[in-house]
């Protein structure tokens, strides 16, 4: 049929514009609910950017198929002689590059909040770190610190050299208080993995050879959310190919109610850890 | 639109419904347990040289050498050229028999355990239904379900953890067919006060499997399941307990140790839930050791390397332990230190040195109480002796104190 091509170019900014309007209305489909303070300027960006792609995708595609359409059926004829129009390059060119730079400068107080590390040490001087996160080929190890009796309160927990006197070990499980900044420290045992919980917002490799500090939080919690056990669960996964077990190197990070129930879980861990049950149930 | 547009269109399109794939959720009614051969360790005794030109041989060899060259070397790096001695190695062997034999090995247990989409364990109720061990088939066929999705490609269909992924692992995965499994904090005791046999070969208990597959091992391909429920993981053990136990049966069957397959059945189960083959619920002789608590509950401060130096821990290390002759002395179970420990190898045939203490990784759980475990029971199908009969608990506890800070020391 006479426009078979120019229709079938059409089915892309089509089924581009109905797969991101599937998704959104679809539930679950779209971006996990954001949990955490910085997640709405990352949100934001987000929307930003993909407006201003987004209209200027479904322009180009559109402009694309009406040169298909008008040009279908014209018969030949003299051809014109022409080198394009010089201004209109310039502009192009210019306009794409403003927006890019745009983007980019635009972005950098977020990144910094969320990255750099100085800024968030000078803003939490005080904060201990919660956990080491070690990754490795298939699985997440956590190292958090033990309770101390005595002295009512969490183990100082020394991260560049944990210890079994300190710290205890879980596997594909983190554990943290909600309403307050977490920090954890990064490394990995083997090859680039990417520590990732989605509803946080937070996302960081773990590069082999070095230990990254990295922060996030659980502040938009309200009480209502939270299960029996004043608990939440959150997905937490591998964001970087790391082998064929990729796939699979899911874990959870549980998110208690208030810093009281952690420290109490803590306290429960650490009880559990030192006794030995005979059988099941005993 | 022409003939080819449309064969072409429709060509993609068909492959893209057909790449979305058959699903099935259980193994295919036809799929049967077979025989596949065993590897095991086997010790040798041979005589090496070293010849004029300094290379250390084997003497009378046939064939290829019983060890490798770099093992040779090591264990004769005191001969003088020309002098020679006799010594043990480690070797592998594959137990393989007959077709005819494996055929009917097959069709004999296949009454017993069933099949991979229907596995069960003709055994007593009272045996199916305790706790330990939870055969039931409706149990059994979740777990098998639950296998063919997550441990099959690794561990094998019949369990000989020469799944398809299997060869390219480093440690290999289980073979789970002789009931033989590392990380136990079950004992042997005696009903009848003699003394009892090793407590090495005591099977695990349902806990021990349990916590292995929550846990993962690390630094090896065994992942952590820890997101499953626990009635998922509680199939998945059953499955391995009666993946485990067709393995007992099938290997006394293959080894001529007894020519009934029932009696191989009966046996294994028993074996297994009571601790030995004469044992029964009146007589057990397999239990969970729990130890004392530990000296100064866990916590306190880690010694510093002076404090360490006083530690009765390590007067244990160096002494009745004698944990120096495969660890050496500073835990690094170094080969240029310890010459046999190049070539040695598990049950399975596997190279299987003395671990490195000074990584701070342990697989078999990284709790104290889990390292008080591996020193008193010892790690079953290695050469990590029990120190039951050797050294007390309290001497055991002082053991691990020091062992576990070993990683943290400076050098």
């Amino acid at each position: 049929m006479r426009y078979f091509w120019a229709l079938l170019f059409l089915t892309v900014p089509v089924l581009g514009v109905g797969l991101f309007v599937f998704s959104y209305l679809r539930p679950g489909g779209w971006l996990p609910s954001n949990v955490s303070t910085i997640g709405d300027e990352i949100d934001f960006l987000f929307y930003a950017i993909l407006a201003i792609t987004g209209v200027v995708f479904v322009l180009t595609q559109l402009l694309l198929v009406y040169a298909m359409v008008t040009a279908t059926g014209r018969t030949a004829g003299k051809s014109t002689y022409t080198h394009g129009s010089k201004q209109l390059e310039i502009a192009w060119t210019l306009l794409t590059a403003a927006i890019l730079l745009f983007i980019a400068f635009y972005q950098v107080p977020t990144w910094a909040k969320a990255k750099f590390f100085g800024q968030f040490k000078e803003a939490h001087p005080d904060i201990k770190p919660t956990a080491l996160v070690v990754a490795s080929q298939f699985q997440w190890q956590t190292r958090q610190a033990l309770w101390d009796d005595a002295a009512n309160k969490p183990r100082e927990f020394n991260w560049k050299s944990p210890n079994f006197r300190d710290s205890f070990e879980m596997y594909n499980e983190l554990h943290m208080p909600a309403g307050e900044p977490v920090l954890i420290y990064l490394t990995t045992r083997d090859v680039i993995h990417s520590f990732w919980i989605p509803a946080m917002r937070v996302k960081q490799d773990a590069l082999p050879g070095t230990v990254i500090p990295v922060w996030f939080d659980a502040s938009k919690l309200k009480p209502t959310d939270f299960g029996p056990e004043k608990t939440k669960e959150f997905e937490w996964v591998c964001a970087e190919l790391c082998g064929w077990g990729h796939y699979r190197m899911r874990a959870k990070v549980v998110v208690h109610a208030t810093r009281e129930d952690y420290n109490a879980w803590l306290k429960q861990k650490t009880a559990e850890l030192n006794t030995v049950k005979k059988k099941e149930g005993a | 639109m022409n003939a080819r547009c449309t064969c072409m269109l429709l060509t993609l399109g068909l492959s893209f419904v057909l790449l979305a794939g058959c699903d099935r959720d259980q193994y295919p009614a036809s799929l049967e347990y077979t025989f596949t051969p065993y590897p095991r360790k086997v010790a040798k005794t041979i005589t090496i040289k070293r010849e004029a030109d300094g290379k250390v041989v084997q003497v009378g060899a046939e064939g290829p050498p019983a060890a490798a060259p770099d093992v040779l070397a090591a264990l004769g790096a005191d001969l003088q050229p020309g002098q020679e001695k006799g010594v043990g190695v480690d070797a592998q062997e594959i137990l393989d028999i007959p077709y005819e034999r494996q055929a009917a090995i097959n069709s004999e247990l296949k009454q017993f355990f069933g099949t991979p989409r229907d596995p069960r364990v003709e055994v007593s109720e009272e045996i199916i239904n305790d706790p330990e061990m939870r055969l039931q088939p409706e149990h059994l066929q979740e777990g098998s379900k639950l296998y063919r999705k997550l441990c099959l490609y690794c561990h094998g269909i019949n369990g000989d953890g020469a799944g398809p992924t299997g060869a390219f692992l480093n440690p290999r995965p289980r073979d789970f067919r002789r009931g033989i499994f590392k990380f136990r904090s079950t004992v042997k005791i005696n009903p009848d006060n003699k003394k009892p046999d090793p407590p090495a070969q005591v099977t695990p208990s349902f806990d021990d499997i349990k916590r292995t597959l929550q846990r993962g091992v690390p630094t090896a391909s065994m992942p952590s399941f820890n997101l499953l429920s626990d009635r998922d993981l509680d199939a998945l053990v059953s499955y391995v307990i009666h993946l485990s136990l067709r393995g007992m049966a099938e290997y006394q069957l293959a080894t001529g140790e007894t020519d009934d397959p029932e009696q191989a059945t009966i046996s294994a189960a028993k074996r297994w839930l009571y601790g030995s083959a004469r044992g029964g619920p009146n007589r057990m002789e397999k239990a969970v050791y729990v130890p004392p608590a530990m000296p100064g509950g866990w916590g306190g401060t880690l010694p510093t390397s002076a404090e360490l130096k006083e530690s009765p821990g390590l007067k244990v290390y160096r002494g009745d332990g004698k944990c120096v002759e495969c660890h050496w002395t500073d835990g690094r179970s170094n080969p240029l230190d310890v010459p046999t420990n190049l070539g040695r190898m598990n049950d399975w045939g596997q190279l299987n040195p003395p671990r490195n203490l000074t990584t701070g990784v342990y697989r078999g759980g990284a709790r104290p109480v889990d390292v008080f475990w591996r020193i008193k029971l010892g790690i079953a199908g290695s050469g990590m002796p029990a120190a039951a009969d050797t050294l007390s608990d309290e001497d055991i506890w002082h053991l691990v104190d020091y062992v576990m800070a070993l990683p943290t020391q400076q050098r």
